[in-house]
């Protein structure tokens, strides 16, 4: 193997939560192991409950785990003070959720423009940088639109492109496909492929096959644990949404998988 | 459906929307309490029978209606937004197989247990303040201890009447939305789609437009009746320009400074600008309604403790002495007949006196030009109010006798005294008849009363020069504009001999029938009658005022409440796009902030606004004490405040809970 940038590393995490009123343990990862290089496109599947959810958590530094060390471009995450927190978030991470989570009261314009102008840009520094952003993304027409006036599809350019103008080192997305019909899915997920040959690296988490067969790297994940995964390598689409397809049945039938 | 179920259902719903329902139930108990009393205090037979009943319970009725009128929208207000919060659970009952009818029944049944509480708990706690208030109420009046308690009946059934037909009118309303709308809708409810508010620029300059014009009004009124005429009409303007300044006018600006962008592009101007839209959109008309509810209660408090606090003043202003005896109409004899009866009255019953005086004047509200050095009789108050004068006629004996002076004046010579300090010089024509100003002087110390109006005595040669005048004025007002007798002093004793005295002449000129009209007032008398106005003012001002402090503690509550619910979602993704915890919450506070003290702020330059204009009314009512007012003002506005900020606070505390 050439030695290559590794971006995310995540060590022997563990996460467990103590209900409301104590005594109960519920333990949502167990061991989680892996780590990302510079420009890759991973996808972490899994069925509800596998524990994806909290482990975007963890990585999107919202969430602290019980044990397990998470470095971002060899930072500890678990090591960074509450203040620096967010300022760390907003340079070095980008989000993209189901529900698209826009600001109702901000124009596409501004929701995309949203962490610049909390990093203290100035308004001339904005307009250079948002441009080919907008280009990228297709979404030149609708800046001055409101979020209830675009269609799930657009709204979901408007959430990567707030996602990707800070140019941070990792790109997270949550199902980014839940919420879309099939052919906003579709473009969607090119535009994915898109962003990440122009070399953003970028993990997403979700249970559409379809979704995950456009990544590099497919992580199944069961019961708080890495259970296996699948490279690209030089499979296309289908062929990779194929061996998907089979390790989920195996998964779900209960095979023991050793890759 | 089983009809138990029903039962079992409203009595869950209740419960489950506590946090919104139980402020609801509290200010209906408050208010049918509140409006008890007042219905009460009207019909309590311990206020009949004193002096100046008749005024009291004038005041006590007017705050009835006020009182009814106003828990009436307070109870239409928060229903709507209880009503609001619960239509997606409505549209769920819907969906899940309730037909309309079934939830018509169901709130039915709820309204009737919420009626059923507040009414018994209202009526409950109204019997037990009434008779805190009613005393209260004697011991503002001075009106001694002679006090009946009873539970009042009418009261009972005035108040259940009354809030009967609230309640049912409410729940027809809520009925009424029900089948209005479709389920989906209903589902849908408390979550519409959130458009961004258009600017509205007419509404915003005619907010403008109105608040300034109200302003101008109010500043530049000089004439204390068309202060008491104009008055309304400028606190129309006020209210209307306060409206459309929350609605449109305060978008027209956010807009405005969105729209420069290096302004805009601010971290903490980019939140909060953007923010401020939807906020103001949401709440324009709830801070417009604080924002008049508050000046109404600085109004209202400041001015009645004022007026009671400064009673003996106006009293004193009103009443020169303790005894006036006025007569209209009388010639010369006639007025001599009545000196000579009240002169025997008075050495006949043994009451030293001090202070006697006696006039016989004309008097009339005239218009002086001074380009023309012209009095002239006219009709249009607001015409140069500035220029509008008590003009009182005498014959130059009255000043001599008065100041020991002994002045001569020809048929054409006029002296004059004025109480705003103008030199009258060269000729000075009453309406077409001339005269040459003999010179100016000073107060001559008449018992005369002291107002807000412009006041000029003017002195002739004889009572013959007036009677001669007086013709030019009887071609406008005929018999009306005739001389007046005036006979005062002050009674060496209390007000008891003084009011015997009274009844003495009182009697003694009912027995004359004549063509004259003779008219006895004693201050000891009028005393009562002030007591029961400003008195009566004064507790109503303070009951209104807590009602209406009541009522802006409950929209602050429920408007925290609904931001609350909204804020919670921007909160979350600010923290995601990676604002911090502490700067989200800094953000919203200052935004909160703003929406809330904003209302405040902008019922404080009303106030100050209004300022002027209140003193000359109050000047109308005899009370010339402006320090005493400004006193009674700033402590009214802090306390105002520091009240208005304690129930912030509280609110503030829920609203929080809901956010984090």
């Amino acid at each position: 193997m050439t030695v290559t940038n590794m971006i995310l590393d995540v060590r022997n995490i563990k996460k467990v939560y103590t209900t409301r009123f104590g005594g109960h343990q519920v333990q949502a990862l167990s061991n989680v192991t892996f780590s990302v290089e510079q420009g890759e496109f991973i996808a972490i599947m899994g069925e509800s409950g596998s524990g994806k959810t909290t482990l975007l958590n963890i990585l999107a530094a919202l969430d602290k785990p019980t044990s397990g060390e998470v470095f971002l471009d060899g930072n500890a995450l678990t090591g960074i003070s509450e203040k620096e927190i967010s300022a760390f978030r907003r340079n070095n991470l980008g989000f993209v959720f189901q529900d698209f989570n826009l600001l109702d009261n901000f124009t596409v314009k501004d929701n995309i423009l949203l962490p610049l102008v909390l990093s203290g840009k100035t308004y001339d520094e904005m307009v250079p940088i948002l441009k080919p952003v907008l280009n990228k993304l297709g979404i030149e027409d609708i800046t001055e639109k409101y979020p209830y006036e675009i269609s799930g599809g657009q709204k979901q350019r408007t959430a990567i492109a707030r996602a990707i103008i800070t140019n941070p080192k990792l790109l997270l997305a949550d199902e980014p496909t839940g919420a879309l019909d099939s052919k906003a899915t579709n473009s969607l997920l090119k535009l994915f492929r898109k962003i990440n040959e122009d070399g953003q690296t970028i993990l997403m988490v979700t249970h559409s096959i379809k979704a995950a067969s456009h990544a590099s790297r497919v992580l199944f994940l069961r019961d708080g644990a890495i259970f296996h995964q699948i490279y690209r390598g030089e499979s296309t689409n289908e062929e990779l949404y194929q061996k998907i397809s089979d390790t989920l049945t195996i998964l779900a039938t209960g095979g023991i998988f050793n890759a | 459906m089983r009809n138990s179920m029903y039962f079992k259902l409203a009595a869950s719903n209740i419960r489950k929307n506590g946090k919104t329902y139980i402020p609801y139930l509290i200010m209906s108990i408050t208010t049918i309490m509140m409006f008890y009393i007042m219905v009460f205090l009207v019909y309590n037979p311990g206020l009949s029978g004193m002096r100046g009943e008749r005024h009291i319970k004038t005041v006590l009725s007017l705050g009835c209606y006020i009182t009814g009128a106003f828990s009436a929208v307070l109870l239409f207000y928060t229903n709507s937004f209880l009503f609001k919060k619960r239509k997606k659970e409505i549209g769920l009952y819907n969906i899940l197989g309730m037909e309309k009818k079934h939830i018509a029944k169901m709130l039915t049944i709820e309204n009737m247990y919420s009626y059923l509480v507040t009414i018994v708990l209202g009526l409950f706690f109204g019997i037990l303040f009434s008779r805190l208030m009613l005393l209260i109420l004697l011991n503002i009046l001075k009106a001694g201890t002679g006090f009946v308690f009873n539970i009042s009946i009418e009261g009972l059934c005035i108040t259940f009447v009354f809030f009967t037909i609230v309640s049912a009118l409410i729940l027809l309303n809520n009925i009424r939305q029900v089948h209005l709308t479709k389920p989906v809708e209903l589902l849908k409810g408390s979550s519409l789609g959130e458009k961004e508010p258009k600017t509205r620029w007419l509404l915003a300059i005619i907010g403008v437009l109105s608040t300034g014009a109200g302003y101008y009004i109010a500043l530049s009124v000089e004439n204390p009746l068309a202060a008491l005429n104009i008055f309304f009409l400028a606190v129309i303007l006020v209210i209307i320009g306060t409206y459309c300044l929350f609605t449109a006018g305060s978008i027209a600006l956010l807009k405005l400074l969105r729209k420069n962008k290096k302004y805009y592009y601010k971290t903490n101007h980019f939140t909060a600008i953007s923010g401020m839209i939807y906020r103001m959109k949401r709440n324009a008309v709830g801070l417009a309604n604080i924002c008049i509810l508050s000046a109404m209660v600085l109004v209202t408090v400041s001015s009645t403790v004022c007026l009671y606090v400064g009673m003996h003043d106006a009293l004193n202003n009103r009443f020169p002495t303790d005894i006036e005896i006025i007569t209209h109409n009388a010639d010369k004899e006639q007025s001599v007949s009545i000196s000579n009866a009240v002169n025997k009255i008075v050495s006949e019953s043994g009451y030293e006196i001090s202070k006697y005086s006696e006039f016989r004047y004309l008097s009339h509200s005239m218009l002086y030009e001074e380009e023309k050095d012209t009095f002239s009789i006219c009709f249009d108050i607001n015409k140069n109010s500035d220029n509008m004068y008590y003009v009182y006629f005498f014959p130059v004996e009255d000043y001599n006798k008065k100041t020991g002076t002994d002045i001569l004046l020809e048929d054409k010579e006029v002296l004059i005294y004025n109480r705003n300090n103008v030199d009258f010089t060269g000729n000075l024509n009453i309406q077409s008849i001339e005269f040459i100003v003999k010179g100016n002087v000073k107060d001559p110390g008449f018992p005369m009363s002291v107002d807000g109006f412009n006041k000029v005595y003017l002195f002739f040669k004889d009572e013959q020069v007036i009677i001669d005048i007086n013709k030019q004025f009887e071609e406008y007002f005929g018999a009306y504009s005739s001389l007046t007798h005036t006979i005062a002093f002050d009674v060496m004793g209390d007000k008891a001999e003084q009011l015997k005295l009274t009844d003495r002449i009182k009697v003694t000129f009912e027995r004359l029938e004549e063509n004259i009209s003779i008219n006895t007032i004693s201050k000891a008398e009028e005393e009562y009658v002030f007591y029961a106005i400003y008195g009566g003012l004064f507790f109503l001002g303070l009951f209104l005022g807590v009602l209406f402090m009541m009522a802006t503690v409950l929209i602050i509550y429920y408007k925290q409440i609904s931001e609350g619910y909204e804020d919670k979602q921007r909160f979350h993704i600010m923290q995601q796009v990676g604002m911090t915890k502490a700067e989200v919450r800094q953000s919203i506070r200052s935004q909160v902030l703003t929406v809330f003290f904003l209302p405040l702020i902008m019922a404080i330059i009303h106030i100050v606004f209004a300022f002027r204009m209140i003193t000359k009314i109050l000047g109308v009512l005899y009370l010339t004490n402006v320090p005493l007012f400004i006193n009674c003002t700033v402590i009214t506005v802090a306390a105002f405040t520091l009240f208005y900020m304690a129930a912030y606070s509280l609110t503030a505390h829920s609203y929080y809970k809901i956010v984090e």
